[in-house]
């Protein structure tokens, strides 16, 4: 098997008297498509959130390329390769589609950010072709809050792609998309890998079995089934959780 | 058109109109004491601006950084005979530090608990100030502030319009590093924070770490306004710290629209002509500012700047469809 990327051990997450994940352990290979499904409310985005660092777990720990970033907050992880896109899109609405780019990429480029004595000076080269690669080339100009769903979608992945990350944290990437986006999407989506690593949240099941090399099944807050696509889609507890039958 | 929101260029044809409009004010307005103090409550209003327009961040507090500048200005001045530049560049690096450090309490709270932090520490400094009479002179405030050269060694700054030229030239200097940082990288990073703080964080900035330092610049302009206060006023009155002061540069900076660093000095200018003209008519003349403010945050939500922006947006269109 592949180099463990990244790993949670006993992971947990109490708001209050809720248990929203408990003894959660996962392992993402190194340049797998690994995705997390489960029922609405099974901890999915909590798990991303402990994750990429936007929510401190109360148990357990996150451990990154054999490092533990457990306690690292979500800007820092960045920086270490780690990127991701929301559930709910999360673009800057009154700026412009390459400027969502370009700031994505200022935000790795060393001490670029706290330049204040001059201009931008962008990677323009780099900027065409993350915009080219989510398909929003023609329309870099435009305010980003004035795109259609699927197009905020893109720039979402764009932009988490933009840091050039080794893993990539998508959250439902598809939700809500047309099909032909849905089509577009699920390519640019199994493009990123090997190269990157991918963790997918989705809810999309035919894309999900299609894509994915691993799959982890969350009830609850807790793992309850974890293989490739073939052995998930015949576990009989995830069936009952999760999959109905029919689907 | 709203440099704060876009980025804009640097510099601008509003850095030129800004250039243009220092150099007359002391003609076109009846005293050159009416520009100065003008000059001095633009700069003031640019930090307020500076904050609210570009990062978001609402601030009562910058009333203290301008009373720290002044009061520091005054002491270096008056007790240790400091000459200009060294007191004034001394003043604006204290309320600097001093925002940084109330900065790195302020930024671990958002929206109307920030607000309230910085009330909290506006409210501190005038207490501070009475606590330590023996240096700021309590309610008497500091009197008899020399007119010392701007360098040791040079003749003093003799009469106001030597006063003017100085006050004109440092806020045209604050307003062009405002302008920079607007139209840089620095000023994306904040302007990334102010719409959406959350993504700005997931895309890898430390965003607290932004913030502080937008709030120690603030304060930097804001104390060289005070320091120019002192300078110009030859005193320093008790209320520079006052409550009332952090107030007053936030309502300048409202009535300007703080969407362009040219936007403050408007609101600046605007405050203080109108205050300069409506105390005479009435004493209760405040009550008719607040009339004014209430009118322009439901009228014109982007203040004098936006009003005119979008007249201007206006008239241009028009000859378009003319043409």
């Amino acid at each position: 098997m592949a180099e463990i990327l990244l790993a949670a051990q006993g992971v947990g997450v109490r708001f209050g008297d809720f248990r929203a994940l408990s003894e959660v352990t996962l392992e993402v290979a190194s340049g797998s498509m690994h995705s997390v499904i489960g029922p609405n409310g099974a901890g999915k985005t909590t798990l991303f959130n402990v994750l990429t660092g936007r929510l401190a777990p109360s148990e357990g720990r996150v451990v990154l390329g054999g490092r533990d970033v457990t306690r690292l907050p979500a800007h820092r992880r960045v920086h270490l390769g780690m990127a991701r896109s929301f559930q709910v899109t999360n673009i800057f609405p009154e700026l412009t589609v390459a400027e969502n780019i370009r700031l994505a990429v200022q935000a790795v480029s060393g001490r670029e950010p706290w330049v204040f004595w001059r201009e931008a000076s962008p990677n323009e080269a780099r900027i065409r072709a993350l915009l080219d690669e989510v398909g929003l080339a023609e329309r870099s100009a435009w305010r980003a809050g004035d795109l259609s769903h699927g197009g905020q979608r893109a720039l979402e992945i764009g932009m988490a792609i933009a840091a050039d990350p080794r893993i990539i944290f998508l959250d439902e990437p598809l939700a809500g998309m047309g099909i032909d986006d849905v089509h577009r999407t699920k390519e640019l989506i199994r493009g990123l890998a090997p190269a990157r690593t991918v963790v997918l949240i989705e809810h999309n099941m035919r894309v999900v079995l299609d894509i994915s090399e691993r799959i982890t099944v969350l009830a609850q807050g807790r793992p309850i089934a974890d293989g490739p696509p073939a052995v998930i889609r015949s576990d009989a507890a995830v069936r009952d959780a999760y999959l109905g039958s029919g689907t | 058109m709203s440099a704060f929101r876009e980025g804009g260029r640097f510099p601008d044809w509003s850095s030129a109109g800004v250039a243009v409009a220092l150099l007359t004010l002391p003609f076109v307005l009846p005293t050159v004491t009416l520009a100065s103090e003008l000059v001095v409550f633009a700069i003031a209003a640019l930090s307020c601006a500076f904050l609210l327009g570009m990062v978001g961040l609402l601030s009562f507090g910058q009333g203290l950084f301008f009373g720290i500048g002044a009061y520091v200005a005054g002491i270096l001045l008056e007790q240790h005979h400091w000459a200009t530049l060294p007191a004034v560049l001394l003043a604006a690096v204290a309320a600097c530090l001093t925002a940084g450090l109330l900065g790195l309490l302020a930024v671990r709270q958002r929206g109307v608990y920030f607000v309230m932090l910085t009330l909290a520490f506006a409210q501190m400094g005038y207490f501070a100030m009475l606590a330590l009479k023996q240096h700021t002179g309590g309610e008497n405030g500091i009197t008899g502030v020399p007119r010392a050269p701007l360098l040791s060694g040079l003749g003093p700054l003799a009469g106001p319009e030597a006063v003017y030229g100085l006050l004109a030239v440092v806020a045209f200097l604050a307003f062009l590093l405002v302008q920079r940082i607007s139209a840089s990288p620095f000023g994306s990073v904040l302007r990334s924070i102010r719409e959406n703080e959350g993504r700005a964080e997931a895309l890898g900035y430390d965003v607290r770490a932004y913030k502080v330092a937008a709030f120690a610049l603030a304060g930097l302009v804001a104390g060289l306004a005070g320091a120019m206060h002192t300078i110009f006023l030859g005193f320093v009155p008790p209320n520079v710290i006052e409550l009332e002061m952090s107030e007053r540069l936030i309502i300048m900076s409202i009535i300007g629209g703080a969407g362009a660093p040219a936007a403050a000095f408007l609101g600046a200018g605007f405050y203080v002509l109108m205050a300069d003209w409506l105390s005479t008519l009435w004493p209760r003349w405040l009550m008719l500012i607040g009339f004014m403010l209430a009118g322009i945050v439901l009228l014109m939500r982007d203040g004098l700047w936006g009003g005119a922006a979008a007249l201007s947006r206006r008239l241009r269109m028009g000859r378009q469809t003319r043409g």
